[in-house]
């Protein structure tokens, strides 16, 4: 049913927003500064990706009377 | 041999018992509207029932339609039980009305104002309960009939806004007896999944029949408790169902409803190409002042001159030199004036000076220094020291000053 996309893109982007808000109160030191400025640049990367690269799938769900779910590629062309 | 031709009394007596024996035609519920209504004299009601393409005969003696709480008219959609039956004399069937109710759909309304009114009551539709809707789904539950309209629209909307998104369709009736079952059995299904983030339910625009599946109680209070958000797009914008009041949130089209369901990709990326900008240019910012508090410290004078501060204390040192210098003078003059002044004292204390101004001094025998004539008796042995030898004398006389009495 597709792979488990582990961070999700509203969590991604959110974590990338407190990041640049934590660069921009420049409290931080060269050093930290540095590793906040990748993990924001790692982010982008997988949110970019996400919306870029991945393909979303629609299934079509039919289940019978004793509860047995078949689930098959949807082709309504209606 | 020829059968005898039957007489038309004969033939309608036996139609009646035709119908007579059928049970369905004995007793018949039918639905239909009103027209050329008659209410005789005699206070029976004669009128015709008719639907889009038909029409039959009605009558509704006085003994049973003096019940009836409304009046009937032209026009007027109603649902008639009766039985069917042959008008032997005209030779005709028409439908013989024992009782009347107004439409079914009415009473459709009642029903449906009343479960409302109730499930309000109990707080299905207080907006605290509510989950907000996650803007940016992974994969979207759609509970609705896999052909039609419907399940198209939200398709397209979905994966124009968004292409990533992964729809599951779980196909029910909706519409009939089966519906009700079928559309909590796919809330059901959703719910017991670890992987949808939100579901939407709905179907296309129909009357308060067709739409009567999501008026039912049972499917209300699956999607109360739903864990799963759940959003509503059952009928046009002006069809409202209790489905859209207890739903978390209500589209007015299954259309709206894809809309409601995720965010614009476009809009998304233009998010991610704002904060990726922010956080390149503060890094730079950041690199920036400390690039310039570097050349800063390049640019002082400690690095640039710094023989400027061997200086300073070159000139702090030749200061406080001189400044010693001075204070060790000043010290040693302060010495010596005092000396001066002692020694000048000294001097003026000096008894032998005295001599030398041509006083003398007189000691008697033990060599004591007489200074006062009471001291003395005539005949003492004095010596007078002059400042240049000594005499000895005797005491011949004394002469002792007046006294003053100057207190």
């Amino acid at each position: 049913m597709g792979k488990e996309k582990e961070v999700k893109f509203e969590e991604a982007i959110s974590q990338l927003e407190d990041i640049v808000d934590r660069l921009e109160t420049g409290d931080l030191t060269i050093d930290s500064a540095i590793d906040e400025f990748k993990k924001g640049i790692q982010l982008y990367n997988k949110c970019y990706k996400k919306i870029e690269e991945t393909e979303g799938k629609i299934k079509l769900i039919l289940e019978d009377g004793e509860g047995i779910v078949k689930e098959s590629d949807f082709t309504n062309i209606d | 041999m020829e059968l005898k031709p039957l007489r038309v009394s004969e033939l309608n007596s036996y139609i009646k018992k035709v119908l007579g024996s059928d049970p369905i035609l004995n007793s018949i519920k039918i639905e239909g509207e009103i027209s050329n209504f008659k209410h005789h004299y005699s206070g029976h009601m004669y009128f015709t029932l008719k639907d889009e393409k038909s029409r039959i005969k009605c009558v509704m003696f006085n003994g049973d339609n003096r019940s009836i709480d409304f009046s009937l008219e032209d026009g007027m959609k109603i649902v008639a039980e009766g039985y069917v039956s042959v008008y032997e004399r005209d030779g005709c069937y028409q439908l013989y009305v024992k009782n009347i109710k107004k439409d079914g759909v009415g009473d459709l309304y009642i029903k449906y104002e009343k479960l409302k009114k109730q499930l309000e009551q109990e707080g299905l539709f207080n907006e605290i309960n509510k989950k907000s809707i996650n803007k940016y789904p992974k994969r979207i539950g759609v509970v609705t009939s896999s052909t039609g309209a419907a399940v198209r629209d939200i398709i397209n909307v979905i994966t124009r806004r968004n292409p990533t998104v992964d729809i599951l369709i779980y196909s029910v009736h909706v519409q009939g007896i089966y519906a009700k079952n079928e559309i909590c059995k796919g809330i059901n299904h959703f719910n017991n999944r670890e992987d949808i983030d939100t579901i939407i339910i709905g179907r296309g625009g129909g009357s308060i029949e067709e739409l009567w599946s999501f008026n039912e109680e049972e499917v209300a209070r699956e999607i109360y408790n739903s864990k799963i958000p759940i959003i509503s797009a059952v009928g046009h914008e002006t069809d409202f169902t209790i489905v859209d009041f207890v739903s978390d949130l209500r589209a007015p089209t299954p259309s709206a409803a894809g809309e409601l369901a995720v965010e614009d990709i476009e809009f998304m990326k233009e998010r991610l190409t704002n904060v990726n900008g922010l956080l390149i240019d503060s890094m730079n910012r950041l690199i920036q002042n400390q690039k310039e508090i570097l050349y800063s410290y390049r640019r002082s004078r400690l690095f640039t001159e710094p023989i400027y501060y061997i200086n300073q204390y070159k000139q702090r040192l030749d200061f406080q030199f001189k400044e010693l210098i001075t204070a060790k003078n000043t010290l040693l003059n302060n010495k010596k004036n005092k000396l001066e002044n002692v020694r000048d004292k000294l001097t003026g204390l000096n008894p032998l000076s005295i001599l030398e101004r041509g006083f003398t001094y007189v000691e008697d025998n033990s060599k004591t220094i007489v200074k006062s004539v009471l001291n003395i008796n005539e005949g003492n042995e004095l010596l007078i020291h002059f400042k240049d030898g000594n005499v000895k004398a005797i005491v011949s006389e004394i002469q002792k000053k007046e006294e003053d009495y100057n207190g």
